[in-house]
């Protein structure tokens, strides 16, 4: 049996028993609740708009959190690649950064900052930024010195070395941090939304929840893990390209 | 003496003078940053700033009073059971995935792609399963180091290099000999790497699981300050919990470097 081919009989077991495991007595019958009728209200929600409002205001937070991690990301990246003794003094701090459960960090936040969409960001952002700032180091670390040789060898101005050999050598890293930067940043908001919030995905999770509303609990949950699987599976695409024509 | 040898000693002599400097920076980074929490605290005010002092107080005083420790006892007691489930789970299942190439090449996309999901929101179904309660959050923060666990010892067992297995096979070592003396000591580090990883998230998980449902637990503390506005006792928290998470992670990147002999993998959880 090729690889493809037992993936896909996995994935079908997976849906397979979504849909037959409450409905084969799996769990009580009130809690867990089958596939297709979580379909069905999933499409009348999306027709009667009901989620629009949560979809728009957690991809507003989203893009705004991404947007800043990789604004300071990258660059932060290039300063710890830049300079070396700074990222060798700040290296096991860096290791440790996510052993700390930052999301401790988000009732803080909303102490000082308020009911509203800026602690959300920020805990995103922190969530986010180290990653991105990681994976811009250690990829800038990988070009190689000779393309920068034959740069100079060239005569090239300074400007030119950096435009048409750093920053294109480096694409793929930086894709790779921004790839990460996007996941967390995703995950920081859907994880804080859920926790303590007013609006978004997340906070449509918890609220149906703790109202007893399970059928759209559980649409919500398929909305926030469709929308993380198919984010994660554009961008590994994109970024499987970008290193086969690095290569 | 093989050249590569003699290279690398002579770096690292050189390296020593420089070496002890990066040490005493890495020694004075945390006074640094306490140093600006006391000025982000003098120029904000305690509104929004807890000042060291004030933090210190509060967590005196929590722990003279007792919630601290009652708090602090009902998180560690579900850290340890779930990691110790996160644990066992992870290494058999990266262990069985990792050994048949068939297995790997199957499972790996679809472990990585759940790595990555947003697993807090699946919350409710573990309530669902298990009641509000120490099993609930267990079985959840299980969920959540898990995954670091499989992924790390499932690529360490993948990675264990051929040759060893044939001198094993030359050498007509039992099964359990193989596993003892080549394959456990060579997926060793990365197992190491990964059960350092997997405490971080299963910790992650305890805190995220008290702050959502719990009656009891430092995350729960923690967001009934928020109602209360009670700043030092909030910072108090977070810097226990930041403390925690470093001393446990600081024994495992210990540990690692005293296997490997090279830096930890710094690789990052979701």
């Amino acid at each position: 049996m090729s690889v493809r081919a037992a993936r896909a009989a996995v994935i079908l077991a997976l849906v397979a028993f979504l849909e037959f495991g409450p409905r084969a007595g799996f769990g009580d019958e009130i809690t867990l609740l089958p596939l297709s009728e979580i379909a069905v209200r999933l499409w009348e929600m999306l027709q009667t708009g009901e989620l629009s409002e949560h979809f728009a205001a957690t991809a507003g937070a989203f893009l705004l959190a991404f947007l800043l991690s990789a604004a300071t990301g990258v660059p932060l990246g290039w300063l710890l690649w830049r300079f070396k003794s700074v990222k060798r003094v700040l290296d096991p701090y860096l290791t440790t950064y996510y052993a700390i459960p930052i999301f401790a960090f988000y009732p803080l936040l909303l102490a000082i900052l308020g009911f509203n969409i800026l602690p959300i960001v920020a805990i995103a952002w922190l969530w986010s930024v180290v990653a991105v700032a990681l994976n811009t180091a250690i990829g800038f670390g990988q070009i190689r010195e000779v393309l920068m040789k034959v740069g100079r060898s060239l005569n090239l101005s300074r400007w030119k070395i950096v435009s048409r050999i750093f920053l294109p050598a480096a694409v793929p890293y930086i894709f790779t941090g921004l790839k990460l930067g996007m996941v967390y940043s995703l995950i920081g908001v859907i994880a804080s939304e859920f926790v303590l919030s007013t609006k978004g995905l997340g906070f449509l999770v918890s609220y149906s929840y703790v109202n007893f509303r399970t059928l759209d609990m559980y649409a919500a949950m398929y909305v926030v893990l469709t929308v993380a699987l198919l984010l994660n599976w554009g961008l590994n695409r994109v970024e499987r390209r970008l290193y086969a024509r690095a290569a | 003496m093989p050249p590569s040898f003699a290279k690398s000693e002579m770096s690292s002599m050189g390296l020593v003078g420089r070496m002890d400097k990066v040490r005493i920076a890495q020694i004075f980074f945390p006074f640094t940053l306490v140093v600006l929490w006391q000025i982000a605290a003098m120029a904000m005010g305690p509104f929004f700033v807890a000042s060291p002092a004030a933090t210190f107080r509060a967590l005196a005083e929590g722990a003279r009073s007792g919630w601290l420790g009652e708090n602090l006892r009902v998180t560690m007691t579900g850290l340890l059971y779930g990691y110790a489930l996160a644990v066992g789970a992870g290494l058999l299942v990266g262990f069985l995935v990792g050994i048949s190439r068939f297995a790997h090449e199957v499972f790996e996309p679809i472990i990585i792609a759940l790595y990555a999901v947003p697993k807090v929101t699946l919350f409710p179904i573990f309530l669902f399963l298990f009641g509000l309660g120490v099993t609930s959050k267990a079985w959840f923060a299980m969920f959540f180091g898990v995954f670091p666990i499989i992924i790390f010892t499932m690529n360490g067992t993948r990675s264990v290099r051929r040759v060893y297995l044939k001198v094993a096979r030359s050498l007509r070592l039992s099964k359990l000999q193989l596993f003892r003396s080549v394959v456990f000591p060579a997926i060793l580090p990365s197992l190491v790497a990964g059960l350092r990883l997997g405490f971080g998230v299963t910790f992650l998980g305890v805190v995220l699981g008290e702050m959502f449902a719990s009656r009891h637990g430092l995350g729960f503390v923690l967001v009934q300050s928020v109602s209360l506005h009670d700043m030092p006792r909030m910072y108090g928290l977070v810097l226990l919990l930041t403390l925690i998470a470093f001393v446990v992670n600081g024994a495992f990147l210990l540990w690692e470097t005293l296997l490997t002999h090279r830096r930890p993998v710094q690789a990052v959880a979701f």
